[in-house]
């Protein structure tokens, strides 16, 4: 699934994970597509789980190396 | 009503002492009950802390306990040394537990 957006914000921590994804989140349309990448384990769990119950659907949540994980979220 | 409460502190802290006794009075008066663990506060849901039973009472008695995993983490505190039923959470649970309590008391150090 090709994304709209695609942030990288490796290095970044709780809160500001789920703050940044919020925020590019906030710029898309309905339907679009927002990719993150993020490095911070917590995140992995806590971004996707916030970005669900704000009622967007998250379609994939996957480890692309030894550090670094892929959250792809759909907004509603 | 729902009540929130923060603890931050560790569990040889008074506030520990204070926030069971308050949650546990609150459910037996029929409220809600939501425990939100960050910083140090994580401790006390360690499984073998002295006071992490009298934790996992309240959870028993239907309270409901999360911690920041970011802090947990940061302490090497993992999900399989906590308490079953504790919920690993962020900031965002947190704001939500706020925003939704009909009042929210923080205990910190």
């Amino acid at each position: 699934m090709q994304p709209d957006r695609l942030i990288d914000i490796r290095g970044e921590v709780c809160p500001y994970t789920y703050v940044k994804s919020k925020l590019a989140l906030e710029e898309l349309e309905p339907g679009q597509v927002l990719e993150l990448i993020v490095d911070h384990k917590p995140a992995v769990e806590n971004v996707p789980r916030s970005m669900e119950n704000e009622g967007h659907e998250v379609v994939e949540v996957s480890q692309i190396n030894k550090t670094d994980y892929k959250i792809v979220v759909i907004k509603r | 009503m729902k009540f929130g409460m923060l603890l931050t502190t560790s569990p040889e802290s008074q506030n520990s002492e204070t926030v069971i006794n308050l949650a546990e009075a609150a459910l037996e008066a029929g409220h809600k009950v939501e425990l939100f663990l960050m910083d140090d506060g994580v401790y006390n849901v360690v499984t073998g802390a002295g006071i992490s039973a009298r934790f996992a009472e309240l959870i028993t008695k239907g309270a409901s306990l999360a911690l920041c995993a970011h802090t947990a983490e940061e302490r090497g505190v993992e999900k399989e040394d906590c308490l079953e039923g504790v919920g690993f959470a962020g900031q965002y649970e947190l704001a939500c537990m706020v925003n939704e309590a009909d009042r929210f008391l923080t205990f910190g150090g």
